[in-house]
C-alpha cells in the first residue's frame, strides 16, 4: 500500500480528509501513477465496460427491488406492474434485462482478450483466477435472477438446472430438494433465489472485483505484445522510475475509456429503446407466460449466455441411465479455465508471436464455443437426421454429433495445451512494445 | 421411497427438456393485411377487444385510463369501452368469473395483457383467421394454428366460416413409391395452396416398421360473414395492433426517448473522441 | 518528443464533453427518481371518492377513506353553525385559516362550501393521530361547545376543525379538495372538477 504521500489537494477539506484517509495515495496508486502500457487496443475496453455494467446492474437492481415482490403469487404481476404502473419502470427493467446479457457479452470478450494475449500467464495467475471466480459468480447471479420474473422459462429453466444436482449419485435427490426447499420449484425457491440474487452474490461479486483490480494493479497490465513493460527501460516524462512504455492510467486511459463507454452506451441504448427483447434472446417470448408447474413449454433453452455449456450437457450421452456424466462435463467446461495458467507452456504470451499450432487450436476452440452456443438455443434436430446408412450411430441427429465433436475439441484445446504449446514454433518477441509504426528489435537479437 | 419418487420426477424433467420439441406443424399464412399502427386503428382494435375478448378473457395489468394514450378521452372510454367497472383507473377484468369460465371451457381463458409478446403478433393474427368448423370439437370450432384449442371462434359472425380440407400423402408402392416421393408431393401441395394451410409429418411405428405420412391441411371458405374477407383481415390487424399496445403500452414513448438518447450520445461521442485525441497528442 | 501540452484546448475539450455528459447523467438519474413517485396503481387507489350525502342527517358524521386517510363528512346542526360565531378569535390559533390547508373556494370561518356540510381530514395536524368527536356541549369543561379532541396529546378543535390555543397542534384540520354536485359529494376533485 502507498506510504504517506504529500496531498495532491489544495482544498482544505480534502487536505483534512487526506491526513486521515489515503485519498491521494489511492488515487495515485490506481489512477494517476498507475502506468499502463500505451499500446492497448480495442480488446482493452472491456474491463472498464464490465465495471460500468456492474454499476448499472446494481443501481437498476436496487430500484427494481423497490417494486418487485418475491412471492410466487405476485412475482409475475409485480414485474408487469413495474413495466406499466411504475413511472419509467419499463426503462429500469429493460436496462436491467439488457444489462444482464450485455454483461456476458462484455465478459466473454474480456476473457477472450485474456486468451489472445496470454494475460493469464505468470505473474498474472491470480488476476486470472479472481476473474474466473467473477465469471462463475456472474453465472450464478444470472441464473438466480432469471427465476425472478416467474415466467414459464424462468420456472422451467430453474427446474432443469436444479434437477442437474439431482443427478449427483447418492445425495443428488436430497440435494435438489434442499436447494429448492420444496419438492419442485416453488415459493420457497423463489424467495431464496431472490435473497441470493439481490444480496449474497452481489456482495461476493463486489469483493471479487476489488480483488481482481488490486491483483492487477500489483502486477501491472499485460498488453497486446505480451511484453513486460516493467522489465523494459525506465523513465518517462511523468516519472524517472516508471516503465518507459507506460503512461498514467489517468488521464490517458480514462479519456480513452470514455470513448469506449459512449460507444457501448450507444449499442446498449439501441437495444433498450428499440429492441429490448432482442428477437427473443434477451427476453424470451415464453417468459411472458406466467409460470405453470403443470405445463412444460415445447422447447426449453437457457438464455444464450449459458448455451455453450448446455450443449455440452446435452451432447454427453447418459451412462447407465444417469445424466451425471453430462453434468460433470458441463461443470468441467466452466472450471477448466482456472487451470489455464498452468496448462499453457508456450514461450510467448501474445497471439502475435505464437506459432501455428496454438493459433489453429485457438481458432478451433472459438469455433467450437460458438457452434455449441448456437446448438444450445436450438432443438437438437436442428440439422436434421442421418440417412439409414448411419444406423451404427446410436442417434441419428447430425446436430447431436456435431455437438459431440465440438465438445471433444473444446476439451482437447485445454487438455492438449501442455503439448502443443511446448512444441509450438513461436516468433521472436520484440524487446519493447510496438506502438504506432515503431517496431522495437527482437529481444536477445 | 420418497427419494426414489423424486429422482424419477427429476430425471423425467431433465430428459423431457432434451426431447426434441415438435413445435407444432409448419404453417403457411396467406393474405395478412397489416394495417398502419395509428390512433384510429388502435381505437377500432380497442372496440373489438372490449366487445369480444373481454367477455371471457381479462387483461388484468392494463388500466382503462391508459387508453388515453391512443387519443381517447376519459369520457369516451367510460361510455364506450368500460363494461366491467366504473372506475377509470381500474384494470380490464373479464365479464365472467374465472370459476364460471373454467366450468364452461375446461380452463380459465388466459390473461391477454402480454399475449402479443408471448404468442407473438404474427401468430396472433394468423390464429384469429385460422378458425374452421369441426364437428368433432365440443365448441364446433377448431384452429389450424393452435389445433384443438378450447376457444370458439367468437368473431365467426363477422368473418363467416371456413372448413378444412385434409390430404394425406403416403407411400403406397404404386403411384407414390417412396416416403421421399410422398414428402415431395405433400410439399408441392402445401406450396401450391392459396389459403392458409399447414404441413404435418407423422411417424408411426407399426410391426417394427416406421411409417411416414405427410398431411396437408388447407382452409376453404364456407359461408359469408358480416364482413368481406378484406374487411375482416383489417379488423384482425386492428385487433392485433391494439393487443400489441396492451402488451407494451409504453412502446411509443420508449422509441421516442430512444431517438433523443441516441442523438445525445452521438454528440457526446464526438466530444469524447476530440477529448481523447487532445490528450493523446503527447503520447508518442 | 514532446510538443508542449495545449492546456486551454484540453480544457475546452473537457467542457465540450462535460455538457452532454451531464445531460445524459441527468437522463439516467431522472427516471430513477421519478420511479419513486406514486405509481398508476397508487394513483388509481387514490382516485376521487364519491359520497352520497342525501341521507346524512344534521349532527351526523360519516367517515370516508381517501388516499389512506380518514375524511369526515359532517352535516352540522344550526346550533353548531351558530357556535362557530361565538368563539372569540383570541381562543383560536388560526381563526381565519390563513396558515391552514384548505381550498380557496371554502369559507375561511365555517371551512365549508355550504354552511352545514363540512369535509375535513380526521388527521391531527400535530403528529397524525385521529381526533375523536366530542360533540356534546360541556363534554370537555363548561365552555366547551362541541368539537374534536385528539387523544394523543390533547389538541382541541371546534366543529370547523379550527384548533384552540394551548393545543400542541399548530394548524387547523386540513380540508381536502372536494366538490358538491347536488346530493353527490366528490372528495379529491376541486370545485372546478380538476383532480387533486
Amino acid at each position: 500500500m502507498a506510504s504517506k504521500q504529500p496531498s495532491m489537494f489544495t482544498n482544505p477539506v480534502m487536505r483534512w480528509v487526506d491526513e486521515r484517509f489515503p485519498v491521494t495515495g489511492l488515487m495515485k496508486e490506481h489512477l494517476t501513477e498507475y502506468y499502463a502500457p500505451k499500446n492497448f487496443n480495442f480488446w482493452y475496453y472491456f474491463g472498464s465496460l464490465a465495471l460500468l455494467v456492474l454499476v448499472l446492474q446494481i443501481v437498476t437492481g436496487i430500484f427494481l427491488t423497490m417494486n418487485y415482490k418475491p412471492d410466487a403469487n405476485y412475482a409475475f404481476g409485480s414485474v408487469e406492474y413495474i413495466m406499466r404502473d411504475v413511472d419509467y419502470g419499463w426503462l429500469i427493467r429493460y436496462m436491467h434485462s439488457t444489462g444482464a446479457s450485455m454483461f456476458f457479452v462484455v465478459v466473454y470478450l474480456h476473457m477472450c482478450r485474456g486468451l489472445i494475449y496470454g494475460s493469464y500467464r505468470k505473474p498474472r495467475e491470480l488476476v486470472w483466477i479472481f476473474g474466473c471466480l467473477i465469471y462463475l459468480c456472474l453465472m450464478a447471479e444470472a441464473f438466480f435472477g432469471y427465476l425472478l420474473p416467474w415466467g414459464q422459462m424462468s420456472f422451467w429453466g430453474a427446474q432443469v438446472i436444479v434437477n442437474l444436482f439431482a443427478a449427483v449419485p447418492f445425495i443428488g435427490p436430497d440435494l435438489a430438494v434442499w436447494i429448492r426447499g420444496d419438492y419442485s420449484v416453488g415459493d420457497a425457491t423463489l424467495n431464496r433465489f431472490f435473497a441470493f440474487h439481490v444480496i449474497a452474490l452481489p456482495l461476493v461479486l463486489l469483493g471479487l472485483v476489488a480483488a481482481h483490480i488490486i491483483a492487477l494493479h500489483e502486477v501491472g497490465s499485460n498488453n497486446p505484445d505480451g511484453v513486460e513493460i516493467k522489465q523494459g527501460p525506465k523513465g518517462n516524462r511523468w516519472s524517472k522510475d516508471a516503465p518507459a512504455d507506460g503512461i498514467p492510467f489517468h488521464p490517458y486511459f480514462t479519456v480513452k475509456d470514455i470513448v469506449g463507454v459512449v460507444v457501448f452506451l450507444m449499442i446498449f441504448s439501441a437495444i433498450v429503446f428499440f429492441a429490448p427483447e432482442m428477437g427473443g434472446y434477451f427476453l424470451e417470448h415464453n417468459n411472458f407466460v406466467p409460470a405453470d408447474p403443470l405445463k412444460t413449454p415445447d422447447h426449453i433453452a437457457p438464455v444464450w449466455y449459458f448455451t455453450p455449456f448446455y450443449s455440452i450437457l446435452r451432447a454427453i450421452p447418459p451412462i447407465f441411465g444417469s445424466q451425471f456424466p453430462g453434468v460433470i462435463g458441463m461443470g468441467l467446461a466452466t472450471l477448466i479455465f482456472f487451470a489455464l495458467p498452468w496448462l499453457d507452456r508456450g514461450s510467448v504470451r501474445s497471439i502475435r508471436y505464437r506459432g501455428t499450432k496454438w493459433k489453429t487450436w485457438f481458432t478451433i476452440f472459438i469455433v467450437c464455443f460458438l457452434v455449441l452456443g448456437y446448438l444450445g438455443v436450438k432443438p437438437t434436430t436442428v440439422w436434421g437426421q442421418f440417412g439409414d446408412w448411419a444406423s451404427f450411430l446410436d442417434t441419428k441427429d447430425r446436430a447431436t454429433w456435431i455437438a459431440r465433436l465440438c465438445t471433444i475439441l473444446y476439451f482437447a484445446f485445454f487438455f492438449l495445451m501442455p503439448w502443443y504449446t511446448a512444441t509450438d514454433k513461436s516468433k521472436p518477441v520484440p524487446s519493447r512494445i510496438t506502438f504506432g509504426d515503431k517496431v522495437a528489435p527482437a529481444a536477445g537479437e | 421411497m420418497i427419494t426414489k419418487k423424486i429422482l424419477a420426477t427429476a430425471l423425467f424433467a431433465l430428459t423431457s427438456s432434451f426431447a426434441f420439441a415438435a413445435g407444432g406443424p409448419e404453417v403457411k399464412i396467406v393474405g395478412t393485411e397489416a394495417s398502419r399502427v395509428d390512433a384510429e386503428s388502435l381505437q377500432r382494435g380497442a372496440r373489438l377487444f372490449v366487445n369480444h375478448c373481454l367477455n371471457c378473457h381479462s387483461a388484468q395489468f392494463m388500466r382503462y385510463n391508459r387508453l388515453t394514450d391512443i387519443k381517447l378521452t376519459e369520457d369516451q372510454i367510460k361510455q364506450n369501452l368500460m363494461f366491467t367497472t366504473d372506475k377509470i383507473g381500474e384494470t380490464m377484468k373479464s365479464a365472467i368469473s374465472p370459476k364460471d369460465a373454467k366450468e364452461w371451457f375446461g380452463a380459465v381463458p388466459p390473461d391477454l395483457s402480454v399475449m402479443a409478446r408471448s404468442y407473438t403478433s404474427e401468430r396472433l393474427a394468423a390464429y384469429m383467421r385460422g378458425f374452421y368448423r369441426d364437428d368433432n370439437r365440443e365448441t364446433g370450432w377448431n384452429n389450424i394454428i393452435s389445433p384443438n384449442i378450447g376457444m370458439p371462434h367468437v368473431l365467426g359472425e363477422l368473418s363467416g366460416t371456413q372448413t378444412m380440407l385434409q390430404t394425406v400423402f403416403k407411400a403406397d408402392g404404386k403411384d407414390v413409391k417412396t416416403d421421399h416421393d410422398a414428402e415431395t408431393r405433400a410439399r408441392a401441395a402445401f406450396i401450391a395452396a392459396q389459403t392458409m394451410s399447414s404441413f404435418e409429418h407423422h411417424v408411426e411405428k407399426k410391426d417394427g416398421k416406421t411409417e411416414h405420412s405427410y398431411i396437408v391441411k388447407t382452409l376453404v371458405p364456407a359461408t359469408d360473414g358480416k364482413m368481406t374477407p378484406q374487411q375482416y383481415d383489417i379488423a384482425i390487424a386492428d385487433l392485433v395492433n391494439f393487443m400489441e399496445f396492451v402488451a407494451e403500452p409504453h412502446k411509443a414513448k420508449r422509441i421516442q426517448i430512444g431517438i433523443l438518447v441516441m442523438f445525445l450520445l452521438t454528440i457526446l461521442l464526438a466530444a469524447a473522441i476530440w477529448l481523447k485525441k487532445e490528450y493523446w497528442k503527447d503520447v508518442t | 518528443m514532446s510538443e508542449p501540452i495545449n492546456k486551454s484546448r484540453r480544457r475546452a475539450a473537457i467542457a465540450t464533453a462535460a455538457v452532454p455528459g451531464v445531460v445524459l447523467g441527468g437522463a439516467i438519474v431522472a427516471p430513477l427518481v421519478t420511479s419513486m413517485t406514486p405509481s398508476e396503481r397508487a394513483k388509481a387507489a387514490g382516485a376521487p371518492v364519491e359520497v352520497d350525502i342525501s341521507n346524512i342527517k344534521p349532527g351526523e358524521k360519516l367517515n370516508v377513506e381517501w388516499r389512506g386517510k380518514v375524511v369526515w363528512v359532517m352535516k352540522r346542526t344550526p346550533e353548531q353553525i351558530a357556535s362557530l360565531g361565538t368563539i372569540p378569535a383570541s381562543q383560536l390559533i388560526d381563526a381565519d385559516s390563513k396558515g391552514s390547508e384548505q381550498p380557496g373556494y371554502v369559507d375561511k370561518k365555517t371551512r365549508s362550501i355550504t354552511p352545514d356540510l363540512v369535509v375535513m381530514e380526521g388527521v391531527c395536524t400535530h403528529l397524525g393521530c385521529s381526533p375523536v368527536a366530542k360533540l356534546t356541549p360541556g363534554e370537555l369543561g363548561n365552555d366547551w361547545q362541541g368539537g374534536f379532541y385528539c387523544p394523543c396529546h390533547g389538541s382541541k378543535f371546534d366543529v370547523a376543525g379550527r384548533v384552540f390555543t394551548g393545543s400542541p397542534a399548530p394548524k387547523n384540520l386540513a380540508v381536502p379538495p372536494h366538490k358538491i354536485d347536488g346530493t353527490r359529494l366528490v372528495i379529491g376533485l376541486s370545485q372546478d372538477g380538476k383532480e387533486a
